[in-house]
């Protein structure tokens, strides 16, 4: 299965087009639809986080994000060159206790944590690259 | 994306999403969906049928309405979430704070 190469702005208005054109690779990749809701999900999740924390200024910067189908997983490489965040190593929020109480931050690295077989990270540079998996079956494969 | 909110009876409210509660569906859906909320001035029974999928921007919509709406001495319940949708209500517990169920009946149950 050839690889998907997306490459956009940090502007959430692309986040929709680019989602649309993973769903259509893994669509043709026979991935079960569970597997691509998760796989969307990431996705949605990381970027989401990039574009909204991950920059100091206002000036347009590159997100680029590699898709691959395995047999078993697909596997995800997002590269930006925002301020450093390891997703691997970064506090999840405290479990709240009522309504009062909860605080919604932090949600999205609990989902991309618990959704992914295996996420890791690596700062290269001035860039972050994190690399996710997550487990799929193929519908005819 | 459509939402669209309906009286049960005198008390309850029904607020039904159609669409994607991902960064993109929030974006356009939020304004709206609090406010429905929030004026009905009933408890809200949210219907996520007809929701394929639901990311942490969702999820922080329907806290933070639902703590709107437990500020004005009502309750908000969630209902019908599927699929991957129910496994992320799953994965971040939201049970805990907002009363997560499987029909309408069982939210009308739970207000009784």
């Amino acid at each position: 299965m050839s690889v998907l190469s997306l490459q956009f702005w940090n502007d959430l208005a692309v986040l929709d087009q680019n989602r649309a054109s993973l769903r259509t690779y893994l669509e043709n990749a026979n991935v079960e639809v569970h597997a691509i809701h998760r796989v969307e999900l990431a996705f949605d999740e990381l970027v989401t986080n990039i574009c909204r924390h991950g920059y100091a200024d206002d000036l347009d910067h590159y997100i680029r994000v590699e898709i691959r189908v395995a047999d078993n997983h697909v596997a995800m490489v997002f590269d930006d060159d925002g301020r450093e965040f390891d997703p691997v190593k970064a506090q999840l929020p405290d479990k709240p206790e009522s309504i009062e109480r909860a605080k919604p931050g932090g949600l999205g690295l609990l989902l991309l944590r618990r959704m992914s077989s295996e996420i890791r990270y690596e700062r290269i540079g001035a860039r972050n690259r994190t690399y996710i998996r997550i487990g799929i079956r193929t519908t005819d494969r | 994306m459509k939402l669209e909110i309906s009286n049960i009876d005198a008390h309850n409210a029904r607020l039904s999403v159609q669409g994607r509660l991902d960064t993109p569906g929030v974006d356009v859906i939020e304004t709206r969906f609090v406010a429905s909320a929030t004026a009905a001035a009933k408890n809200i029974l949210v219907d996520l049928t007809e929701v394929p999928i639901l990311t942490s921007m969702g999820i922080r919509m329907l806290i933070s309405t639902a703590r709107a709406i437990h500020n004005k001495k009502h309750r908000m319940i969630v209902f019908g979430a599927q699929g991957i949708v129910m496994e992320t209500l799953d994965h971040v517990s939201l049970n805990d704070v907002i009363p997560v169920v499987a029909t309408e009946a069982q939210a009308l149950a739970l207000l009784a």
